[in-house]
């Protein structure tokens, strides 16, 4: 979280240090396409280079990740692409922000599907060609099926109730049910909606509880599987433990050669009558605002929607949007892709409004809460609702900023009339010249450390000043501060307060240094006695966890932390136990984080220990020995006081560590039950990343945990000093 | 206060090498019995078995009539002072020496009474509340000292306690442990490898040499009748003179070596060489009829009161121990004739380095 602020503030930083920026008439294009799209693109970039000779074309493939912020950073400062093929859903913000231009009328929008044409529009006017679009489908294993494809919810249960008497241990039909976007197709089919005819963000209606309550259904009679991610769905899909599969195009790339399978539209909704409807997913083609170029972009951008469909097409298999590519007759379409344009002929455009994404954390949240049977269908879209309205609230009004620069003002001509005084007192010019060799080593050094520390510091710091609203920073004071410290937007109690937060945040470090201290300290302990054979082979063992990535072993964990398919309940099982839904309850779930964290943490305390046994002579035990002591006492009175000295630092170290230890909360129980058992920068991050871009929000809250560690640290320090 | 008695003690290591083997020891309660030999000779090894950090691979170890070879440390009874002191460096003095009271749960106003009447035997009254770092090497030893009487164990034990201090505080601390064991009258076992140490001391002095015990005696015992020439010449300082010699008649000859053969020693139960030992104060200038060794002096170390001659009869060295006045004017290279004091001669067997004693059997 603090590095992706800090390269928030690095990209932040003057144009004209980054970059070669290429000759003026070079229009330069970027796209986040790979393999057989990529080389596609290419061909229809080299086609149009030869017929416009005179606007040769750059190509730049951004990868996907950091595609949004790289164009939301680079084009306004004019080192961002003419053209760039992203999808639809942030056209709104990139519209209101400035980022892209309207594209001439009168073009002939009509060669196009009409829904990819609605999902490039915004306020009436075209913002982008559409290239190509997807959507979820309906992928079958038409031999695990082994009957007609569903055409409707009645149907469907009814094939899973047959297939269910057959073979225990295998599954109906599967999808990442605890993802909103995947659960959205339900939520229209049973008539329900996502925003309201204002625009507003809508998901306490009946339909959409019926939708949650059809699901929970679902995984209630076993015809799911429980907590479904995407590996977990590929496998069984693969290893055909499930007949069928709700996925998008992507879904191609992870199936196992050999697996034959079918796609098929959504089924209908019985009770309504409605079909399913997938979002549509329309990657377009869009101008930006500073090209330097326009009519060559415009050009550009239009090539590779209508000349560039067909080898799109073929050779690459995209879905496009121009309609009349589809009646090519001399060139076969591959059936897969057919399939896919017709399971999408019901989609609709993903709402392109900034709102909509504020939706997805809430709504999905709301999801796994019904699934897991901790919320009814109700109660959980009611609490997804006073989520997004907390996250789509009013930005704090912007304050005068002239009383804080004055006070900065104060302040630094205070700090520069101190250390002139002090110059000239200690005469440290001329010492400094003196040792200018010493300086001299030092530069590099400092001056990196100053890039790279202290000035993302500082715009971090900044940041916390101000409110984010599409682009642009206003300054409000106070404001975020006091609206995290009073948690004025919600009960202290609420996973949403920092208060509650700092709690969780404060037991998590507690009990994990706790646990890293006792067991690596007990294993070096072991590991030590002369008894031990082959203790070399087991310290290298011991300290693998360590050496292990910690996000690899993060997922490992939530994998073995799985309700239905993880080793923790098989062992629970295997014992004659209920398997527990770690992820259901506060205490399991913290738990399973904790479990993780100790496993990666308590290698570097052994590592500590061993190290510092080594300084302890062992007639000390000895002495003890004689003295009466018995193991137990020898340890408490005597090699524990004297393991303190190096145990002490490594503590303050690892209470840092834990604190921030984003991956294990992010990876493994990513918050839930319902964001209970996130820590403050795990929080910090939702707040800028997934809640609105609310970057002053979050940059406060990296000030605060900066804060409460910096008291942590001086606090330790004294203890240290006072022991030493 | 303990009588202790090994019998048939060995230790050996897992990786089969021996240490020790067939020590069979009896100290009487009350005695002060040292264990001396050079480095790597298992002194240590046999220390720490009494105590109970060495597991006893051999034989038994039994004190006041109890096998003690399973019992633990704590439960022996036994206390002991390291040759590091192996103080607790965390705590202040009075806890230092307290804290085999304090996990025995001895009353705090008992405990007080102890440590202060500890320390003040030991002269450690006003450092009491002082950290072992801030203590000299001497005052150091004295509180490792005061933790092992504190509790009065039946037995002390002592491993190289003085080797880390410097040659005054040595001496001084040597008269002040004397002083101790004769007023606490406790069973005492010491190791050193310093035979000065051990001679003033002991009791009685074990000698021990590749894990075996090559004599046991009091210090007059092993000064005045060694058993072997490897005791002769460990004990005693400056060490002793052996010269091989061949009997011829009633006398013991080499070239430029001429001494009486002692009395009751038939030469025809000798064999051809034998080694005489003579120590250094027993060699003289002036004329006496103990015999007589022409040798060229090599060098004179002067001690004040008397001199050390080094010298040279052929390939044999010779070292005299004569007074001061007497080696002025010797020079490098001058001819030099000692004469040994009457009786003086201990004989060895050139082979196997007994003692060959006269009328006894040899």
């Amino acid at each position: 979280m603090l590095m992706a602020l800090v390269f928030a503030a690095l990209l932040a930083v003057p144009p004209g240090v980054r970059g070669d920026a290429p000759a003026p008439a070079t229009l330069r294009l970027w796209h986040s396409y790979r393999g057989a799209e990529r080389d596609a693109v290419e061909r229809v970039v080299a086609e149009f280079a030869r017929i416009h000779p005179e606007w040769p074309v750059e190509l730049l493939a951004v990868p996907y990740e950091a595609f949004a912020n790289k164009l939301t950073s680079a084009i306004p400062r004019g080192n961002g692409p003419d053209v760039f093929i992203a999808a639809h859903e942030r056209l709104g913000d990139w519209v209101e922000s400035g980022l892209i231009a309207g594209l001439p009328e009168g073009d002939p929008w009509s060669g196009f599907f009409p829904a990819t044409v609605e999902a490039v529009t915004w306020k009436g006017r075209q913002f982008g060609y559409p290239l190509a679009f997807k959507s979820l489908a309906l992928f079958v294993r038409d031999d695990v099926l082994g009957g007609p494809v569903p055409g409707d919810t009645d149907s469907l249960q009814a094939a899973c109730r047959r297939m269910a008497a057959g073979r225990p241990g295998n599954f109906c039909i599967a999808w990442e049910a605890g993802s909103f976007y995947h659960h959205a197709p339900w939520v229209f089919g049973f008539g329900g909606g996502i925003l309201d005819k204002d625009g507003k963000p809508r998901l306490d209606r009946p339909e959409n509880a019926a939708s949650v309550a059809f699901v929970t259904g679902l995984t209630k009679d076993g015809h799911m599987p429980q907590e479904p991610t995407s590996a977990l769905i590929t496998q069984l899909f693969n290893e055909g433990r499930v007949a069928m599969a709700v996925n998008g195009p992507w879904f191609l790339g992870e199936l196992a050669p050999g697996v034959k399978y079918s796609v098929h539209p959504l089924p209908r909704v019985s009770s309504t009558g409605l079909p399913a409807t997938p979002f549509l997913t329309v990657d377009a083609a869009m101008v930006s605002s500073k090209s330097t170029v326009p009519e060559a972009a415009g050009a550009l951008a239009r090539f590779l929607a209508v000349e560039g469909a067909a080898p799109r097409l073929v050779d690459a298999r995209q879905v496009v949007a121009l309609a009349s590519a589809w009646d090519l007759t001399d060139v076969a379409v591959d059936p897969i892709v057919v399939q896919f344009r017709e399971a999408a002929a019901a989609a609709i455009p993903m709402p392109n409004v900034p709102v909509m994404r504020a939706v997805w954390e809430p709504a999905s949240q709301a999801l796994r809460a019904a699934l897991r049977g901790a919320a009814e269908p109700e109660a959980a879209m009611e609490s997804a609702m006073q989520r997004i309205e907390i996250a789509t609230r009013p930005r704090p009004a912007a304050a005068n900023p002239l009383f804080a620069l004055a006070g900065l003002a104060i302040l630094g001509i205070a700090a520069l009339v101190w250390a002139a005084r002090r110059f000239r007192r200690d005469d440290t010019w001329s010492r400094m010249r003196a040792s200018s060799h010493a300086y001299a080593f030092l530069a590099p050094a400092a001056v990196a450390t100053g890039v790279l520390v202290f000035v993302p510091f500082a715009v971090g710091t900044g940041v916390a000043f101000f409110s984010h609203h599409q682009g642009e920073f206003t300054y409000v004071g106070l404001a975020n501060f006091i609206n995290i410290l009073g948690s004025t937007d919600y009960a202290v109690t609420e996973p949403l307060s920092f208060w509650f937060t700092l709690g969780v945040t404060v037991m998590w470090t507690v009990v994990n240094v706790f646990m890293h201290v006792s067991i690596g300290v007990a294993l070096a302990l072991v590991l030590r006695r002369p008894w031990m054979k082959l203790r070399g082979v087991y310290r290298v063992l011991l300290i693998v966890p360590w050496a292990v990535p910690s996000y690899i072993t993060a997922l490992i964990w939530k994998g073995m932390f799985h309700k239905q398919f993880g080793a923790v309940n098989g062992l629970l099982v295997w014992l004659g136990l209920e398997p527990v839904s770690w992820f259901s309850h506060f205490w399991t779930s913290f738990a399973a984080n904790v479990a993780t964290n100790t496993w990666l943490g308590f290698p570097f305390m052994m590592v500590v220990t061993l190290g510092a046994l080594q300084s302890i002579p062992g007639e000390l035990e000895e002495a003890a020995e004689m003295d009466g002591a018995t193991a137990v006492q020898r340890f408490f009175s005597i090699t524990l006081p004297l393991l303190k000295p190096a145990l002490l630092p490594a503590i303050v170290l690892g209470g840092v560590w834990t604190f921030n230890m984003f991956n294990i909360i992010f990876l493994v129980s990513g918050g839930e039950p319902g964001g209970s058992t996130e820590i403050l920068i795990s929080e910090a991050y939702r707040w800028a990343f997934s809640r609105q871009e609310q970057y002053g929000y979050a940059a406060a809250y990296a000030t605060l945990i900066f804060l409460f560690l910096l008291a942590w640290s001086l606090a330790a320090g004294r203890l240290q000093r006072r022991t030493a | 206060m303990a009588e202790l008695k090994l019998r048939g003690v060995g230790k050996v290591y897992d990786g089969g090498v021996r240490v020790l083997s067939g020590i069979d020891l009896d100290v009487a309660d009350g005695e002060f019995l040292v264990l001396v030999g050079p480095s790597g000779c298992g002194k240590s090894t046999l220390l720490r078995m009494i105590a109970g950090l060495e597991h006893i691979t051999e034989g038994t170890l039994e004190i006041d009539g109890r096998v003690v070879n399973d019992v633990a440390p704590k439960d022996r009874d036994v206390a002991m002072v390291f040759q590091s002191y192996a103080l607790y460096p965390h705590m202040t003095v009075r806890q230092n020496m307290g804290f085999s009271l304090q996990i025995r749960r001895t009353a705090a106003a008992e405990m007080d009474a102890k440590v202060e009447e500890a320390a003040r035997m030991l002269g450690l009254s006003g450092l009491l509340d002082r950290l072992p770092r801030e203590l000299s090497g001497g005052q150091r030893q004295r509180v490792a000292i005061g933790r092992a009487i504190v509790r009065r164990p039946r037995v002390f034990l002592f491993d190289e306690p003085l080797s880390n201090l410097d040659a005054n505080l040595r001496g001084q601390m040597r008269v002040e442990l004397k002083a101790l064991h004769r007023d606490l009258g406790t069973t005492m076992i010491y190791v050193t490898h310093d035979q000065i140490e051990a001679m003033t001391l002991a009791d009685r002095i074990c000698l021990l040499e590749g894990g075996h015990a090559r004599q046991v005696d009091t210090p007059s015992g092993l000064y005045d009748r060694p058993d072997s020439r490897f005791v002769a010449s460990f004990i005693g300082s400056p060490p002793m003179n052996f010269l091989p010699l061949a009997p011829a008649g009633n006398r013991l000859t080499a070239a430029g070596i001429s001494i009486p053969m002692p009395a009751g020693l038939p030469s025809d139960r000798l064999r051809a060489t034998v080694d005489v030992g003579l120590r250094p104060h027993e060699l003289g200038l002036a004329e006496t009829d103990g015999g007589s060794i022409d040798a060229t002096v090599d060098l004179i170390e002067m001690l004040g009161w008397d001199a050390l001659v080094h010298a040279r009869c052929g390939d044999v060295p010779v070292l005299a121990q004569i007074e001061a006045h007497g080696a002025a004017g010797l020079e490098h290279g001058a001819p030099i004739r000692f004469w040994a004091a009457p009786g003086a001669a201990k004989l060895f067997d050139h082979e196997t380095g007994r003692a060959i004693k006269g009328g006894g059997a040899a």
